[in-house]
């Protein structure tokens, strides 16, 4: 396998990783974007552990991921009180204020980031984190847990009504969604070598909603899905790699009017068109299937 | 007493939504709630259920206040209830949603509540719609998934909110069917908001009128009926 594929092939888990995150906070009701930021301080966690902290990589992940697993339902918490657009945004508000706060600090880089991170993510690395996600994301969604998440999704009152304690199941997917996406930043640090505050900016979060979007809402495939078809698309078409944003949003404006349900969706229509069912009976994802 | 409700209030801002209103449902009893749109019967449903708070009163079940439970833990305590506007999972099938509906109550295995969920299936005679998602269903037949959603938990008392709204007389007789025959089973209490006051009074041992966010009148359904509050209250003059 060429190095160009072998580095697309890590993108493509890296971002199916902050993808899932993002996926599993939509999946409850929760549209957060504060993966995008988690992804952030993970990749700090792993510049500042090599250049600063004087620790091994080992060490910089844990204390990333137990700093996301403890702060990640705090980031969550606004939920109880807002929802919709009005939680994306304050979630990306948080977002901004990482960006902003290493930026400023001198202690981070500022402006400049940080340079000579080791680079120690490789492909098998990157895979075996991914399955390690997909596996929670499979654990939160299916069985009890599954229906629970999906109805908090679908209408938060009802699900309240059917004894789903709607909070606190965001407050954990907070948690686990904000575990895998600082596990994906700091993969991400691991990978290019440095970090600089404009990696992590709206630019990625953008990225990232087209990636769930593409792929298909409602499903942890889906994410996976979109974010390595978003990630390999820039392989097919050079000419556009300047264009990315703008094509992300066509991309977008054209999936959301042309295919609501996604990729997923997609791929699910085409293996009913090759295996005969009663269409009614049918889901619209291929989570759901997953899920019984 | 089953369920007490003594003085409860509502307040929207300036606007008083509900004032004042008591009343009690007994074990095992079919309490019919009436009144005009706008007249608090809503409102009162989601204070009783706790996904509104009161702005005052109390609430008991079984004589222990349960007015600042969370909602989600109420059926836990045996209550359940249906919605006005049909309120059904649309991504999820219809064995799903009543599998929802009974998981919280009973920890139990897959396996166990299954065997749970085929008897409600059978039950509402859903067999053949089962794997299909509600959005493929009649209006009545969604109906019937969502009082069974409501019924999975074995709840001790149940709220329906308009489950006749949008049913032709041949349907809201066989939900009334469905209930009584269930309430035999059970002993489960009921109270059920709606406009079809013919099949209200049909299925109902007493009834409350609320008019303007106040009760009215309270007792057998001719004289609540004949009441002048609530005939005025009903057609907006003296009759």
């Amino acid at each position: 396998m060429g190095a160009e594929w072998t580095a697309t092939l890590m993108l493509c888990g890296i971002y199916s990783m902050t993808a899932i995150a993002t996926q599993l906070g939509m999946m409850c009701g929760a549209f957060s974007l504060a993966p995008i930021g988690w992804m952030a301080i993970g990749a700090y966690a792993a510049a500042l552990g090599a250049t600063r902290w004087m620790v091994g990589g080992f060490e910089a992940l844990l204390i990333a991921l137990a700093v996301a697993a403890l702060l990640g339902p705090v980031v969550m918490l606004p939920v109880r009180r807002i929802s919709g657009l009005y939680f994306a945004l304050v979630s990306l508000a948080f977002v901004l204020v990482i960006q902003s706060v290493v930026s400023h600090l001198e202690y981070t880089g500022g402006a400049l980031g940080i340079f000579g991170v080791p680079l120690d993510t490789d492909l098998p690395v990157v895979v075996a984190a991914l399955v390690l996600s997909a596996a929670a994301a499979a654990f939160l969604s299916s069985g009890r847990r599954g229906r629970a998440l999906r109805a908090a999704g679908q209408d938060a009152i009802v699900a309240q009504a059917m004894g789903v304690d709607v909070f606190r199941l965001q407050l954990a997917v907070g948690a686990v969604g904000a575990v895998i996406a600082a596990a994906s930043g700091f993969l991400y640090a691991g990978y290019i070598g440095y970090v600089d505050p404009t990696q992590f900016g709206f630019s990625l979060v953008v990225q990232i909603i087209v990636m769930v979007i593409v792929g298909g809402r409602g499903s942890w495939v889906g994410a996976i899905i979109g974010a390595c078809f978003i990630t390999m698309l820039p392989l097919v078409l050079r000419p556009l790699a300047e264009w990315r944003d703008v094509f992300n949003g066509a991309l977008l404006i054209a999936v959301v009017l042309l295919l609501p349900g996604g990729l997923v969706e997609m791929a699910k229509l085409t293996l009913r068109r090759a295996r005969p069912a009663p269409a009614a009976a049918l889901r619209p994802s291929l989570a759901n299937e997953e899920s019984r | 007493m089953l369920l007490e409700a003594s003085s409860l209030r509502r307040t929207f801002g300036g606007l008083v939504a509900v004032d004042d209103v008591s009343f009690g449902v007994g074990q095992g009893e079919i309490l019919g709630m009436v009144g005009a749109n706008g007249s608090g019967k809503t409102t009162c449903l989601n204070m009783l259920t706790r996904l509104l708070p009161a702005s005052g009163g109390a609430m008991r079940i079984d004589g222990r206040d349960y007015g600042r439970t969370p909602p989600h833990q109420l059926i836990r305590q045996g209550i359940a209830r249906t919605f006005q506007n049909l309120r059904l999972f649309k991504d999820l099938t219809v064995r799903e949603n009543i599998t929802l509906g009974c998981q919280a109550r009973h920890r139990e295995s897959e396996a166990a509540l299954r065997r749970r969920v085929d008897a409600l299936i059978e039950m509402g005679d859903l067999q053949r719609q089962q794997d299909l998602l509600p959005a493929s269903l009649p209006y009545g037949t969604q109906r019937i998934v969502e009082i069974a959603r409501a019924l999975a938990a074995e709840p001790r008392l149940v709220f329906l909110d308009e489950p006749f709204a949008g049913m032709s007389s041949e349907e809201a007789r066989g939900i009334c069917d469905l209930l009584l025959g269930l309430r035999r089973k059970t002993g489960m209490a009921l109270v059920i908001v709606d406009h079809n006051v013919e099949v209200l009074t049909g299925i109902a041992e007493r009834l409350v009128a609320l008019a303007e966010g106040r009760l009215v009148a309270e007792g057998q359904a001719a004289a609540v009926l004949s009441d002048p509050t609530v005939i005025r209250s009903y057609v907006g003059a003296d009759v």
